[in-house]
């Protein structure tokens, strides 16, 4: 790694308020910084040329009061970073992972993150990931396996609604068994040359499985979003609603496409989109406080985006 | 040197004139009525003197001397000249306490601001000025919002209407606290309780000008005779 820099210099951005004694992995480029455990959890983290593996363990009937930090960042203008990430929630146990993903200066990173989520039988898993990619952003791949056994419970929110994006490029496939539920939340704002591509898809394969996908995104001056959100019930008693909420500003571009499979006749699958731009008055009366157009359409979005 | 002052302004929209050489002033201090029949052009004219969006403007306005017919609706606020919406909107996601703080800086200032609206800022602070306020609400919000600038001058465009104020004497109290605290007023209404009971001065409007100026009671008259549809008590 080259030259010190703190973490709270990397990840402040990014929403790092962590105790200092909290459990956490903390990553910077390719070197793991911090590992704090907890009884009954194991975090084993393995440096690679270029990224770094990290395996967390919340073993069986572990119920976690404390979130686990999950930091990972590029304090540099230029480099890569690959992260493979595997976190599995043993039977009947819960946690709550606060991700931290944050590229203050970045002028030219690429971040790829591989990551599987297991939520075994009667578990339970929040993962709050929030983004910061500096004002120029960052190419970020994504590829995401969730798993979610049976009752089990996944909920996951990214955002990354402060600075720029990049390049967003974000596949995501889960599947819920008997009873479980998986909801993910995605919030993005876009702007200028940002390209957001995000495709979610979800399988209900046991009885009573339930998912929501819900997405919102704001696309300004340019930028180029694209939400597919699929969800496919698969067993009687499945319980799925996709929903997209998109704003358009300036010349940006907007497809947001839910896409519902129903292989099960007592399957029920819903969906809700909205595609529209902001209301000139509602611009207006802020500007009429003294915010600028700029300050007004942000203020505007960020409230949009953070339901 | 008049606070506000409005030479000639004619006011378009692609062919049609809407505002045709419509002169005004209001000296510090002061409360001004602008009263006139619907569709008269009030808002219209209230809405080109802010700097809105889809007009197109010829004539002078100047706030404090300075000419601002050229500038941004937001550095026109700066400047401290604001105008509380008729019809606000709905702002889905906003909180109270953020649309409050939008054109201010201390917090218990705002809060102030909406207790004199009848607002308890403990209970509505956090609340969503979307689907959280009901349209009364709403409008007691952008009341409070516009105090809270502090502004120089605030144009209240028809503050009574939807307005879910227990009578028009708390509203004619709070246009007066306004005045207490420093802001003078340009006050378009159909209320000629309300414009007689504070207006220092008032003009009348009809057809896109402004024909008369004087006593709020001789200009509410002659609107009534007019054709204008003013109102006893709030709207």
């Amino acid at each position: 790694m080259r030259g010190g820099v703190s973490e709270e210099e990397v990840f402040g951005p990014a929403g790092y308020h962590a105790d200092p004694d909290a459990p956490r992995v903390v990553v910077l480029e390719n070197r793991v910084v911090n590992v704090r455990e907890r009884e009954g959890l194991v975090i084993e983290a393995e440096e690679r040329e270029d990224g770094v593996r990290a395996e967390l363990v919340v073993r069986e009937g572990v119920r976690l009061e404390e979130p686990v930090h999950f930091c990972v960042g590029v304090p540099w203008e230029e480099g890569v970073q690959r992260i493979e990430t595997r976190v599995v929630v043993e039977s009947g146990a819960r946690v709550t992972l606060l991700s931290h993903c944050s590229f203050p200066r970045a002028e030219d990173v690429l971040h790829e993150m591989v990551a599987e989520f297991v939520v075994e039988d009667g578990a339970e898993l929040e993962v709050r990931d929030v983004h910061y990619h500096g004002e120029r952003g960052v190419r970020l791949r994504a590829e995401y396996e969730l798993e979610v056994g049976e009752g089990g419970r996944l909920s996951s929110e990214f955002r990354l609604t402060r600075g720029r994006v990049g390049e967003l490029e974000w596949v995501s496939r889960g599947v819920v068994r008997r009873e479980g539920s998986l909801e993910s939340v995605v919030r993005v704002m876009a702007r200028g040359e940002d390209v957001v591509d995000v495709e979610e898809s979800v399988r209900l394969v046991g009885e009573d499985a339930g998912a929501v996908l819900d997405s919102r995104s704001a696309a300004i001056d340019g930028a180029r979003v694209r939400f597919v959100g699929e969800i496919s019930g698969e067993a009687p008693g499945a319980r799925g609603h996709v929903e997209c909420s998109e704003i358009i500003r300036g010349d940006g571009r907007v497809e947001s496409v839910p896409k519902l499979r129903v292989v099960d006749p007592d399957a029920r699958l819903t969906h809700e989109a909205a595609l529209g731009t902001l209301e000139r008055r509602e611009i207006e009366a802020l500007m009429s406080r003294g915010l600028s157009e700029e300050e007004a359409v942000e203020l505007l979005v960020e409230a949009m985006l953070r339901g | 040197m008049a606070l506000l002052e409005v030479k000639d302004l004619r006011v378009s929209v692609g062919e049609e004139v809407i505002v045709r050489d419509a002169s005004l002033r209001v000296e510090s201090g002061e409360i001004v009525d602008l009263v006139g029949p619907n569709g008269s052009g009030k808002s219209t004219l209230a809405r080109a003197i802010m700097g809105s969006e889809g007009y197109e403007v010829e004539g002078e306005i100047r706030f404090k001397g300075e000419e601002i017919s050229d500038l941004p609706m937001h550095e026109r606020a700066r400047r401290g000249l604001t105008l509380c919406w008729q019809e606000p909107a709905r702002f889905d996601g906003l909180t109270v306490g953020e649309y409050v703080m939008a054109g201010c800086e201390e917090e218990e200032w705002a809060r102030r601001c909406l207790r004199m609206v009848g607002l308890d800022p403990d209970e509505y602070w956090e609340r969503e000025c979307g689907e959280g306020l009901s349209g009364g609400e709403r409008k007691r919000v952008e009341l409070a919002a516009v105090m809270a600038m502090r502004p120089e001058l605030v144009i209240l465009d028809e503050p009574d209407a939807g307005l879910d104020m227990s009578s028009l004497e708390d509203l004619a109290r709070l246009i007066e606290w306004m005045r207490e605290q420093g802001s003078s007023v340009l006050l378009i209404t159909h209320s000629r309780d309300l414009a007689e009971e504070v207006g220092d001065r008032a003009y009348l409007m009809l057809d896109g000008r402004i024909v008369e100026e004087g006593d709020p009671e001789e200009i509410v008259y002659k609107c009534r005779i007019c054709g204008g549809d003013l109102v006893c008590g709030a709207e």
